[in-house]
């Protein structure tokens, strides 16, 4: 089985294996650790990865997969998807069961795609990377990243997503679990006799912040504790200045970026770049040219006047930390180091204002693009029966409390309203018996909505038990419930318990055990008579795609899949057919230049230019079958002369094989009676003869006309001599003569590859 | 596994454009990315009016600081200001070189306005530092011991002066290893468990950006050796893009009737296109190229096909094979005694290159897992594991040739060689000199390094006199020893055999710098 860690962010894809000598980061096609998270189309082929980055800019590509699951999979779609639109270069529509689609022109035809199925071309893309650096075996099992702060209907997307590309996801990994793995799996200094160590982890990353406290100590890691702000990372820093130079091109070049779709791309890119400048230097330069309009733009701006465009988001950096902090019920001073990873950590003033804040310098002895990828191929080499990996217990905790109700009210604890409390541990199950006469619903929520980004639906979903009959009024329905491994609560099973003792009590009320034991109860009496029953479990989960969905998308990712490939085989014969052009007419001016004719010579040439000519004019955009019917004809023209060519190299390796042969059986004939001697001596003869004849027919002839003595004839003469000769040694029971290796036989064919 | 070493040591590829850095770590080599994430840093120091920036920082504003913005310092480190290729590059750089003592190339810069006069390997030992505290940061602790590694073609001179900057940066350096023997050894585990029995050989292609280098390894029992070298200064990928940048500018005079060769911004936004194409077309057939306003209010926009690029490419593409060739010729090898092919270099991932290089050995898999712009790090450090007493790769043991031969100074100026070119380290040699006019009071000992016959064609690398008691000339019989060891440093010793006599002096090529 493969082994393998995805971490799918909002703008870069990493993909990590586990190898014997542990855990490395995979190179996509040009040799890079990252791949962009985008999808572009051309209107006949799918760029995906690194080769969307260099698509056309007239085809922008889809990213931002993960801010448009947050839009596609919530009941309120506008309320955190509005506020991106604006700065996607592409639109957005609203499916018709409500969600974010994209529609693009492919192959003739216009296709909606929902941010789900954008999806699972990434992690397919990822799976064809891990499967090209594994030596081809196939990838099916593997871990992916999630952010703590994606709910229900976001995890259920990716496994969605996964099952579409054809991935077995063991886990889904929150992103700062996976970075606390790859951390402290590997140091054993951690925790002792002064109790476990505290780190904190912060990842600020392209679109969101994620923070986590984990304690450590010598057998495992324990998170205690999730905050995050889903709507702050990188590229609102990016924003910050596109909005600056935005303005400042407006009152300088009197141009609207804002408005030009192309023109904003470029000045966000560049955007992007100064930051990136104003990480290392004190002063940034911000040069487009051709912005818009055919101006040339020039912008300067300094670190410090950047970080005061930046103060408000600066301040936001330290509130997910000051959640954590608080929720993990660890002060500061415990802390053992604060560790800064993600891409968008860069800023120099983060690093000011964590400082501040934690009281000292955050570390990064992680690498901060990695360090996810990393740890989740570490958790899938933990899972993996393949790996042995040192005993280490990782526990998560729940970021959001998670609650159930029925038509009579919350299911309670004695304590709070949700059943799964924000920092429990998981995976986690809880039972509860609820005293029900008939079928009920039990739906699933959100307690907290403060514990969920902004505008996020509480609704998780709904799970309808029965239907059944109760045959007595002291029923009760147990109720299994889990939270598992990927953080997804479902109902895994309803047992009726029908009990004929009637009870004089007729309250209703609910009774919640958590332990593991469903034998647990009261002491059975001789007199009282108890049937249990498996009840019937229906879902109705928000946001997860229906079975029809299901097999929907996949139908259409094979048909993309194929196009994919007919595009690729296309362009593979359209190349073929270009360097044979080129091939061809080098080898006309050297190699071949004496075996042909200086009408076949004009011939060919003319026909190779006419065919480069059609390649980049009407012949630029053709069918597999086009490109391979022009090959056949140049080939048809340019074979007779390659064959004189190559027969020339083979001939005369086949003349001193025949040559040899008639020695050798001259030699062996010697031993043999007269009458056998002459028929050998003859028939060498009458071989050698006919060669010499031959070659001095052959050598009186130009290179440029077919042979007259081809290798192949040659090598038959050779075959009959020499079968003619073992006949008559065979015949008089001779000593077995020798045989010399032959040299390598050259047959002219038609048609030829 | 096994806990983290309080005092790891590093391996370094100090590049000529661009410098990556190794750390042995959980029982691997882990790259380390820098501050902005990068695993390569650029070998780039600059000077402005208040500060140095070093790498990133420093490659960031060197279109705006031109004449104070140091790259390439790889290029004069070890030679003299009167080279003739110093002289060559000199022509190509935008920051001042002159000539400082003793010929030595001093670079000119302003710097928090006052001039300064920087000698390259001052230029390198500030990237070293870079390097170093890049190190330091992601393991959280003091670095001092490092392999650090040199082209395969230096002379003795740089790589004592790359020994120098790294003295400066404040590094152990425990040794000095050419950069093929790095990419072999970084391959070379990977085939621990395969290891051949007897003679095994190796060629490492480096193709870089600006640089071509062809090396011969052997490896007998472990230990592997240089045998042959041979490359191209100035030829790379930027090579290949200046191909396609006349391409371009043809098809754009094509379709436009304007000539835009002369024109340095259309070019240099035409090459910056072309730079990205090229790469896209390792991995794809097509590439395309969109320029908006390339010349006036002309928009350029095209495709190329990968089938074109290695058409306008192909001479260049030959060339590195015809180099290949020649190297193993150098070696007294033929393809078929190659067991191994090692990829080093950003520009080893073209297709055709690999093609090419597949053919002329017979269809060899090539090593090319490694990112090519990290292997020569990635063998550093793994030659850095194995002098910190790493048991895992302790059987793992590397000598490195004498790219250059080593001789002395003989009767009217000629070149005696002692130890020639390409001879395997540690070596020793002697020969027996005597005097040639009667009562000679001593005789001058000195030590050349080059290919020249006459001595005065070659590199000066030290001199002494050795005292003798008069005698009639051609009676002494002085012996004169060369020692090369392990770490490249030649000893010279002298003694007077004729009358038992024994006065020794040693010439340690490991002379610090005065500062």
């Amino acid at each position: 089985m493969s082994v393998v860690g995805f971490d799918v962010g909002n703008d870069t894809l990493v993909a990590a294996a586990a190898r014997q000598r542990g855990i490395d980061v995979l190179l996509n096609a040009e040799s890079k650790r990252e791949s962009p998270a985008a999808v572009a189309f051309s209107h006949n082929a799918r760029l995906i990865g690194c080769h969307a980055a260099s698509a056309s800019s007239a085809h922008a590509p889809f990213s931002s997969v993960k801010r448009l699951l947050l839009g596609a999979t919530g009941r309120n779609p506008d309320s955190s998807l509005l506020r991106d639109l604006p700065r996607l270069p592409f639109s957005v529509s609203h499916a018709s069961g409500g969600g974010a689609v994209v529609h693009v022109d492919h192959i003739g035809r216009r296709i909606a795609l929902s941010p789900t199925h954008l999806l699972s071309m990434l992690l397919a893309y990822l799976k064809q990377l891990a499967e090209a650096d594994l030596g081809g075996a196939p990838v099916a099992d593997c871990v992916i990243s999630v952010p703590c702060y994606f709910t229900q209907a976001q995890r259920r997307a990716y496994l969605d997503a996964a099952a579409v590309a054809g991935l077995r996801p063991l886990r889904l990994m929150h992103d700062l679990a996976a970075a606390a793995l790859g951390y402290g799996l590997y140091r054993s200094d951690l925790g002792g006799a002064g109790g476990p160590t505290c780190v904190a982890f912060v990842d600020v990353g392209q679109c969101d912040t994620q923070v986590a406290v984990v304690s450590f100590d010598m057998s495992g890691m324990k998170v205690l504790s999730h905050g995050f702000d889903a709507d702050l990372g990188g590229r609102d820093f990016d924003e910050v200045l596109f909005e600056h130079f935005a303005e400042e091109f407006r009152d300088r070049y009197r141009i609207d970026v804002v408005r030009n779709v192309k023109a904003s791309m470029r000045l966000r890119a560049a955007c992007e770049k100064a930051k990136k400048v104003l990480s290392a230097n004190a002063e940034a330069v911000v040069n487009i040219e051709c912005l818009m309009e055919e101006k040339d733009v020039r912008g300067v701006i300094r670190r410090e006047d950047f970080e005061k465009l930046c103060a408000r988001l600066l301040e936001r950096v330290v509130e997910p930390c000051k959640r954590a902090v608080e929720d993990s019920g660890i002060g500061l001073e415990r802390l053992h180091s604060v560790e800064l990873v993600g891409s968008g950590s860069r800023v120099p003033a983060i690093t000011k204002v964590l400082a501040g804040f934690f009281r000292r310098e955050p570390s990064r002895t992680l690498n901060a693009s990695e360090c996810v990828a990393r740890g989740c191929a570490l958790q899938c080499a933990m899972l993996s029966p393949t790996f042995r990996v040192r005993e280490y217990e990782v526990q998560d905790a729940i970021p959001a409390s998670i609650g159930f109700n029925t038509s009579d009210g919350p299911v309670s604890t004695l304590s709070s309203d949700a059943l799964f409390r924000r920092g429990l541990h998981f995976p986690s199950v809880k039972i509860i018996t609820l005293e029900k006469n008939d079928s009920f619903s039990f739906d699933a929520y959100y307690v907290d909505a403060n514990e969920l980004p902004p505008g996020t639906s509480t609704d998780i979903g709904s799970f309808q038990i029965g239907p059944f009959q109760a045959h007595t009024e002291a029923s009760k329905v147990k109720v299994k419930i889990r939270l598992n491994l990927h953080g997804l609560v479902s109902v895994e099973s309803a047992v009726l318990i029908n009990d004929y003792q009637r009870n004089g009590s007729s309250t209703d009320h609910m009774e919640v055990d958590s332990s593991g034991d469903d034998m647990q109860g009261h002491k059975s009496r001789s007199e009282r008579s108890i049937q249990r029953q498996e009840l019937p479990i229906t879902e109705y989960i928000y946001g997860a795609m229906s079975k029809h969905e299901l097999l929907e998308a996949q139908e259409q990712e094979q048909q993309l899949a194929y196009q994919d490939k007919l595009v690729e085989w296309t362009k593979d014969r359209k190349n073929a057919l270009e360097s044979y052009v080129y091939d061809t007419r080098n080898k006309l001016s050297e190699r071949y230049r004496s075996f042909a004719t200086d009408s076949e010579r004009e011939q060919i040439s003319v026909n190779l230019q006419q065919t480069e000519d059609w390649l980049y004019e009407e012949g630029d955009d053709e069918t597999e079958a086009v490109y391979s019917s022009k090959l056949e004809e140049l080939k048809k023209l340019v074979d007779p002369i390659e064959n004189r060519c190559k027969d020339d190299e083979v001939r005369a390796e086949a003349m001193r094989d025949l040559l040899k042969c008639i020695v050798d059986h001259r030699n062996a004939a010697k031993s043999l009676s007269t009458p056998e001697r002459d028929a050998v001596d003859n028939e060498c003869n009458k071989a050698e003869q006919w060669l010499r004849e031959g070659s001095q027919l052959q050598e009186s002839l130009p290179k440029n006309v077919d042979p007259v003595l081809w290798s192949c004839e040659i090598k038959r003469k050779e075959e009959e001599l020499d079968t003619f000769c073992r006949n008559i040694t065979r015949h008089k029971g001779s000593p077995a003569r020798t045989d010399g290796s032959r040299g390598s036989d050259y047959m002219p064919t038609p048609d030829r590859d | 596994m096994a806990g983290k070493r309080r005092h790891p040591a590093i391996g370094i590829d100090l590049g000529t454009t661009y410098s990556c850095i190794g750390v042995w770590q959980n029982d691997r080599v882990e790259i380390i990315a820098n501050d902005q994430g990068n695993r390569t840093t650029p070998s780039y120091v600059a000077f402005t009016g208040s500060r140095r920036l070093i790498g990133d920082a420093a490659k960031n504003q060197a279109e705006m600081n031109p004449s104070n913005t140091i790259f390439d310092s790889k290029r004069l480190i070890g030679r003299r200001f009167s080279d003739a290729s110093v002289q060559s590059d000199i022509k190509h750089w935008p920051f001042k070189v002159i000539s400082g003592p003793d010929d030595k190339p001093l670079i000119v810069v302003q710097y928090r306005g006052v001039e300064h006069q920087f000698a390259a390997e001052e230029i390198s030992s500030m990237v070293l530092v870079k390097m170093r505290e890049t190190a330091e940061a992601y393991l959280g602790t003091t670095i001092r011991d490092a392999v650090v590694t040199v082209p395969a073609c230096s002379t003795d001179l740089q790589r004592q002066a790359t020994w120098n900057a790294g003295v400066l940066a404040s590094l152990n350096v425990m040794r000095i290893i050419p950069e093929p023997t790095a990419a072999a050894l970084a391959y070379g585990l990977d085939r621990k468990s395969a290891q051949v029995q007897g003679l095994y050989n190796v060629l490492v292609f480096d193709l870089g950006g600006g640089t071509f280098d062809v090396s011969v390894l052997d490896k007998v029992e472990g230990v592997f050796e240089v045998l042959a070298t041979a490359g191209a200064a100035h030829l790379g990928g930027e090579d290949f893009d200046n191909r396609m940048v006349n391409h371009f500018v043809q098809e754009f005079k094509r379709k436009t009737k304007e000539d835009i060769s002369g024109n340095p911004r259309a070019l240099r936004r035409l090459r910056t296109a072309c730079e990205r194409a090229k790469r896209t077309l390792s991995s794809t057939l097509e590439a395309t190229i969109e320029i908006d306003c390339l010349y006036e209010d002309i928009n350029f926009y095209s495709t190329i096909t990968r089938a074109r690029f290695e058409e306008l490419n192909m001479d260049l593409f030959r060339k590195c094979i015809d180099i290949v060739e020649d190297c193993l010729s150098d070696a007294k090898m033929d393809v078929g005694s190659v067991h191994d092919v090692v990829l080093v270099g950003g520009s080893s991932r073209i297709p055709k290159v690999q093609q090419f290089l597949q053919e002329l050995f017979n269809g060899k898999k090539l090593f090319k897992s490694i990112n090519p712009d990290e292997a020569v790090a990635y063998g550093a450090t793994i030659q850095a594991a194995i002098m910190s007493g790493e048991d895992e790769i302790q059987d793992y043991l590397m000598n490195d040739a004498t790219p250059l031969s080593l001789g002395l100074a003989t009767d009217g100026g000629v070149m005696t060689v002692l130890i020639p070119k390409n001879a395997t380290i540690p070596t020793r040699k002697e020969v027996v000199l005597s005097t040639d006019s009667d009562n000679q009071p001593c005789i001058r000992i000195q030590v050349y390094e080059g290919e020249g016959a006459m001595a005065r064609d070659n590199n000066l690398l030290g001199e002494f006199e050795f005292s003798i008691p008069p005698a009639p000339k051609g009676v002494p019989q002085i012996t004169i020893t060369f020692h090369i060891d392990a770490d490249c440093i030649l000893d010279v010793a002298a003694e007077d055999k004729t009358t038992g006599e024994k006065m020794r002096k040693t010439i340690t090529k490991r002379f610090r710098l005065k500062h």
